[in-house]
């Protein structure tokens, strides 16, 4: 059975991303929200929600954060490197689409460097937890494999 | 598992029956190795002919319209186009990774996640071959690690 990636394995991995990011943002809402109103407009509700167009600014960095994974971990436009260098570029990628955002929306005072700070502080927590949870993930993965082809060959 | 010979005079062949509760990969993969056994096929090198112990080659690839049989470190070829030689070696051990290779399970020693869904396999010889991302769900399934 062959199975080809369809524009539904895409609009998935949006909804995914964009999912995790909003559920996130109510939960830090709902904890910090009165207090965060004051310096981003991301929290202009205070602590009673999120604003629909919060959201929609979410799901267009959905869209251009799996668009860049699409590019960035196949092999149509970048060829034989490899997932270290990947994942850097990918890393990149995101800190300056954040960064634009942040400049065009007002998520937080760009002039400002203490929110700066904490952006870059928060991205690398986030960033470090990422890496870590998906190396696990992948060495299960590895394993529960070998053992099976181990198992496979009546080794 | 439990290995029972029945010595029958009036049997004219081997005859093989195997008794499990359901088919799993392990059992496909018996079935796989005894189909194996004194299987050969007609490759060529250097425009000699030779016949080959399917049980001996590694991996299969098409290059340039050309297929070629890896064994050890001997390169041999076939007239067989690849399509010809995964219908006859897929019910013994061999399956598609890409559109141009033919893998045999026995020499595969480790196998890995890659970019993109895709899976690396190292062979036993040290050589690495990438499992396309449209081949690696069907792997997997043979694995039983997946649905």
């Amino acid at each position: 059975m062959i199975k080809k990636s369809t524009i539904f394995d895409y609009l998935t991995q949006i909804m995914i991303i964009w999912g995790i990011s909003v559920l996130s943002l109510c939960l830090f809402c709902s904890l910090f929200g009165e207090v965060a109103k004051q310096y981003s407009s991301m929290f202009q509700l205070g602590k009673t929600g999120v604003a629909v167009v919060t959201l929609m600014q979410y799901l267009l960095s959905s869209v251009i954060i799996t668009s860049l994974r699409w590019l960035i971990f196949t092999d149509i436009l970048i060829k034989r490197v490899s997932i270290v260098i990947r994942t850097v570029v990918m890393f990149v990628c995101v800190i300056l689409l954040t960064g634009i955002f942040a400049a065009i929306f007002q998520w937080f005072p760009i002039d400002d460097i203490k929110s700066w700070i904490m952006f870059f502080v928060c991205f690398f927590v986030c960033s470090c937890i990422s890496v870590v949870v998906s190396a696990i993930k992948e060495k299960s993965d590895n394993k529960k494999m070998q053992e099976a082809l181990e198992h496979l060959k009546g080794e | 598992m439990k290995i029972t010979v029945n010595i029958n005079e009036k049997l004219d062949d081997i005859e093989i029956n195997i008794n499990c509760s359901q088919v799993t990969p392990r059992v496909e993969n018996m079935i796989a190795m005894l189909r194996m056994i004194n299987q050969q096929m007609v490759v060529t090198k250097d425009g000699e002919n030779y016949l080959l112990d399917v049980s001996k080659i590694i991996y299969i690839e098409a290059l340039e319209r050309k297929t070629f049989v890896y064994v050890d470190k001997t390169i041999y070829e076939s007239k067989l186009k690849l399509y010809e030689m995964e219908e006859r070696l897929c019910q013994s051990g061999f399956f598609r990774v890409s559109k141009s290779c033919l893998v045999h399970l026995q020499f595969i020693q480790s196998i890995k996640n890659d970019v993109e869904r895709k899976l690396r396999l190292t062979l036993k010889n040290g050589e690495q071959i990438m499992v396309s991302r449209q081949y690696a769900d069907e792997i997997k399934r043979r694995l039983g690690v997946t649905k």
